[in-house]
């Protein structure tokens, strides 16, 4: 899943929100994160993820700051917003709805 | 707080572009630098790793330019949001939008209004030429106030005050009269002002077609139906130049010689008129009674266009036509 047309852009939404409702974390960051809890499924690449990241900084449900990392270089923290979380819980319903729904038409025995 | 939070969020984006392409720039080279720390790591060396890392980037100006297409993007179309939004809203609380127009109108109105008057009496000047040294020459009644003057009273001033240049005498206000074609049909009703023929030189005002009236239309009473009229109604017969049209106003023929120019209209503000005439006509405003010998009929404004000798405005108590000499 490298193309960002495979992941549908509510869906990264939701993958960012809730990686970044746990620690503030910068992009780089984030993209393993998603990564690793994925078990290697999902592979963010930099050409959806930080678009998105601005995307949802510009709407208000990411704050951004600037910080050093343990290994001492700057970088661009994002941190969830109280809108970002209330977005959040949104599109996690909105998830399981459609998830169950699919599940529902392809799994028809 | 969430709304102050984006306002200052777009603020930003809009007055700190530098800052935010910096930022940009700083933040795709930190990516940069950690994957080519994790090539690092997988063991190849520094050269072969950042050349990798650039690989595996892909296109950065690309994916930059998104992120700028993200905000700006956003921007636009929260404006758009915020707009329905309010279109909605306003929709919603038909009470409370009427009185918010109501006050809007009401102030905008009132504005405009007091900023016309303003402006038309206190900051234009005339649209005559030497419009400072106008003047206008009354009679001040024993309570001190201004009363207009008689037609041979004119005469007397414009003959005997060498001091004067140049004197007018005009009515003081417009007849409304209505207008009719030569075959009696009505075309429009109109403001007519009587001015004697020297109004238009003394106020320094050129026709912008044909031309205006002049001190040999003042001869004889009823002898000169000729009229100029103003820029703006100068199509009331259909005929945009209307030099030589003739027309009819309370059973006289009337001949139009001439054209103010547009900017032109009159010796005081508030007054439009439509037409100008020459004051001799005035019997056949009135049905034939004549007021052009009566010297106790004041309803003539008289104004001069230049005082000589520098000779200020002044008074003159005793009956007598002010001495130029004096103050």
């Amino acid at each position: 899943m490298g193309k960002p047309t495979d992941l549908v852009q509510g869906t990264l939404d939701l993958l960012i929100l809730k990686t970044v409702s746990l620690d503030p974390m910068h992009g780089w960051a984030i993209a393993k994160r998603i990564q690793q809890v994925s078990r290697d499924t999902l592979q963010v690449q930099q050409g959806s993820l930080y678009p998105a990241l601005h995307r949802l900084e510009q709407q208000g449900w990411i704050k951004a700051h600037w910080a050093e990392t343990d290994t001492g270089r700057q970088a661009k923290f994002y941190s969830l917003t109280r809108s970002g979380r209330t977005q959040m819980e949104r599109e996690l319903v909105n998830w399981d709805r459609l998830s169950e729904a699919v599940n529902l038409v392809v799994h028809e025995a | 707080m969430r709304w102050i939070e984006k306002l200052r969020l777009r603020i930003r984006s809009l007055l700190q572009r530098t800052q935010v392409e910096q930022d940009l720039n700083a933040e795709f080279n930190f990516h940069l630098e950690q994957l080519t720390q994790e090539y690092l790591d997988r063991g190849l060396n520094p050269k072969q790793a950042r050349e990798a890392a650039l690989c595996a980037m892909g296109d950065i100006t690309q994916h930059q330019e998104e992120c700028r297409d993200m905000r700006r993007v956003s921007l636009i179309e929260h404006l758009c949001q915020d707009l329905q939004y309010a279109g909605r809203m306003l929709v919603k609380n038909p009470g409370f939008t009427a009185v918010a127009v109501a006050t809007l109108a009401l102030g905008i109105g009132a504005n405009t209004a007091i900023f016309t008057l303003v402006d038309a009496a206190l900051l234009k000047s005339l649209p005559v030429s030497n419009s400072p040294e106008l003047a206008v020459i009354e009679q001040l009644n024993p309570r001190g106030e201004a009363n207009p003057l008689s037609y041979p009273l004119f005469e007397e001033i414009r003959e005997r005050v060498p001091a004067f240049s140049g004197v007018f005498a005009a009515l003081d206000g417009t007849y409304r009269v209505e207008i009719d074609r030569l075959d009696g049909n009505q075309i429009a009703t109109a403001e007519l002002q009587l001015v004697s023929g020297e109004y238009f030189d003394v106020l320094g005002v050129q026709a912008a077609v044909g031309r205006t009236l002049n001190s040999r239309d003042n001869l004889t009473a009823g002898g000169h139906p000729v009229a100029v009229l103003s820029f703006w109604k100068r199509a009331f017969q259909g005929n945009p130049e209307a030099i030589g049209e003739s027309f009819i106003v309370r059973k006289q023929v009337f001949s139009v010689v001439g054209v103010a120019p547009p900017e032109f209209f009159g010796e005081a503000a508030g007054m439009a008129p439509d037409i100008w005439a020459p004051l001799m006509m005035q019997p056949a405003m009135n049905n034939g009674q004549s007021l052009l010998s009566n010297p106790s009929v004041s309803w003539l404004r008289h104004g001069t266009n230049e005082i000589r000798g520098g000779s200020k405005r002044g008074t003159s108590r005793d009956g007598r036509l002010p001495d130029p000499a004096q103050s």
